[in-house]
């Protein structure tokens, strides 16, 4: 009899619910109210900032036990590649240093000053993001060093990604493979634009708004467009491209992108100091 | 408020977990889910009504710390799955806590599910993006985080809900309740009667 009871109560706090969670999604989707929520999330981050370094802090040899357990086969290969290309190279300069120098080579072709010309602020990754949904990192940076929200953020390699929420001290940075991310790129030997579009955690990017026929072909680097409406500085390195397809019968072309930046190591990073407005 | 104060302490040491070590435990690139085990143990330890309640504040809490999905999108998607859970405990399932890895899984691919289609008819069409087979790898790797972690999760919501942890013999719903054998009377039980009849105990 008490069960019986319980179901119609149950069933409407059900529908009370599901109306409470339809009413928030809908006022976070609007430009009237999203702040609110943005700003309850940069409290929320805020907040949560000290006891998540804490806890991690005490936690991480236990998580680091867990990843090396579950990442001990790909970091013994990683090793190996490392060592091999230690041994090789000689004085060669690390990886992160040896995508600043393509980087730096790709901006040679255009006469582009890298970096010189925008203030920016250098920044450590302190965590990575746990959901599956959406691929962010956090930086230990944040509004009080003049961090914003959309501003772009690099690393020696290039282009990873721009800033989404912006707290005090924190920022979270939306990265490049993000599938809600989109950058104008501009191939550097051909001029031709077109949007670059993440496609989720290490794949490589999509660029569309290419016409068929379009001077695109495998191997060559693209960079930020910079056009009008853009967020992003021109010139910023943005990857290499692996493959061209012309589906047929279609009008436009699909290039995939390969990002010159990490993503998957990311540490240091800088912020650029820059809004569309100037 | 003492039930509403220990379930919100449970959901804020979820979240903290979640955000300190979750990433930690990325298998191919993919984290558990804490506050979707917790929405779905809160189903399976107190029922429909708790665990809607429950799951709407565990996804509500989860959203404050994502950025790009509109708050509410996870609070809805834990406050549907802990009711199913929890419909599903008093109409099918027993609460044997034997079961509990199954559920816990189950119920987190029901979760990852709702979480996708509700979210891509609100506009985020960006969940689908990176294809189905990976949204496949997403369910099958936190539905297997779940059924790891299930027990202390639904050992602690039981705990925080007042619930009791759920016994090996918990009886089906629906189901007649065991006949008790009568109890023989025995020597002692006789001498204990007039014992108490010659003192006079009611």
């Amino acid at each position: 009899m008490a069960a019986a009871s319980r179901r119609p109560r149950a069933r409407f706090l059900l529908l009370l619910l599901v109306l409470a969670g339809v009413t928030l999604i809908t006022l976070s989707d609007r430009a009237s109210t999203a702040h609110y929520f943005a700003k309850a999330r940069s409290i929320a981050q805020e907040v949560a900032s000290p006891v998540q370094s804490a806890v991690h802090s005490v936690l991480r040899p236990v998580g680091d036990f867990i990843y090396g357990a579950l990442h001990y086969h790909a970091a013994e290969v990683q090793i190996r590649d490392l060592q091999q290309q230690v041994a090789a190279l000689q004085t060669a300069p690390v990886v992160a240093a040896a995508e600043e120098a393509e980087a730096q080579q790709v901006l040679g072709l255009e006469h582009i000053k890298y970096l010189s010309d925008i203030p920016s602020v250098a920044a450590q990754v302190v965590q990575l993001g746990s959901a599956n949904f959406e691929e962010t990192v956090e930086i230990d940076r944040g509004s009080d060093d003049g961090v914003a929200v959309g501003e772009p953020v690099v690393s020696a390699g290039g282009l990873v990604g721009s800033v989404s929420a912006v707290s005090g001290h924190l920022a979270t940075v939306t990265l490049l493979d993000d599938p809600s991310f989109t950058v104008g790129v501009r191939d550097v030997r051909s001029g031709v634009v077109g949007a670059a579009l993440g496609q989720g955690a290490g794949n490589t990017l999509e660029v569309e708004d290419i016409n068929v026929g379009a001077d695109v072909h495998r191997g060559d680097y693209m960079v930020t467009s910079g056009l009008s409406l853009e967020h992003f500085p021109a010139g910023i390195p943005v990857g290499t491209v692996e493959s061209v397809d012309a589906p047929s019968g279609a009008l436009q072309l699909v290039a995939s992108l390969k990002p010159f930046a990490s993503l998957a190591n990311l540490q240091f990073v800088k912020v650029l100091l820059w809004s569309p407005q100037g | 408020m003492k039930t509403a104060a220990k379930v919100l302490a449970v959901l804020v040491v979820g979240v903290f977990a979640q955000s300190a070590f979750g990433s930690d435990l990325r298998v191919d690139g993919i984290a558990p889910d804490f506050m979707m085990l917790l929405a779905v143990s809160a189903g399976f330890a107190g029922g429909p009504d708790r665990g809607a309640a429950v799951g709407f504040a565990a996804g509500l809490l989860s959203d404050l710390y994502l950025q790009g999905t509109p708050v509410g999108l996870t609070a809805l998607a834990g406050c549907l799955v802990g009711f199913a859970v929890g419909w599903g405990r008093t109409q099918v399932l027993t609460t044997r806590l034997a079961l509990a890895p199954i559920v816990a899984a189950a119920g987190t691919v029901v979760g990852v599910a709702i979480f996708v289609v509700i979210g891509y008819l609100v506009g985020q069409s960006q969940l689908i993006v990176p294809g189905k087979s990976w949204l496949v790898q997403v369910a099958f790797i936190e539905a297997v985080y779940s059924a790891i972690f299930s027990l202390p999760a639904v050992g602690l919501m039981s705990w925080a809900l007042g619930t009791g942890v759920p016994s090996a013999h918990e009886a089906v719903p629906g189901a007649a309740p065991p006949e008790v054998p009568a109890r023989r009377s025995t020597l002692a039980s006789r001498s204990r009667r007039r014992r108490r009849a010659r003192v006079g105990v009611r």
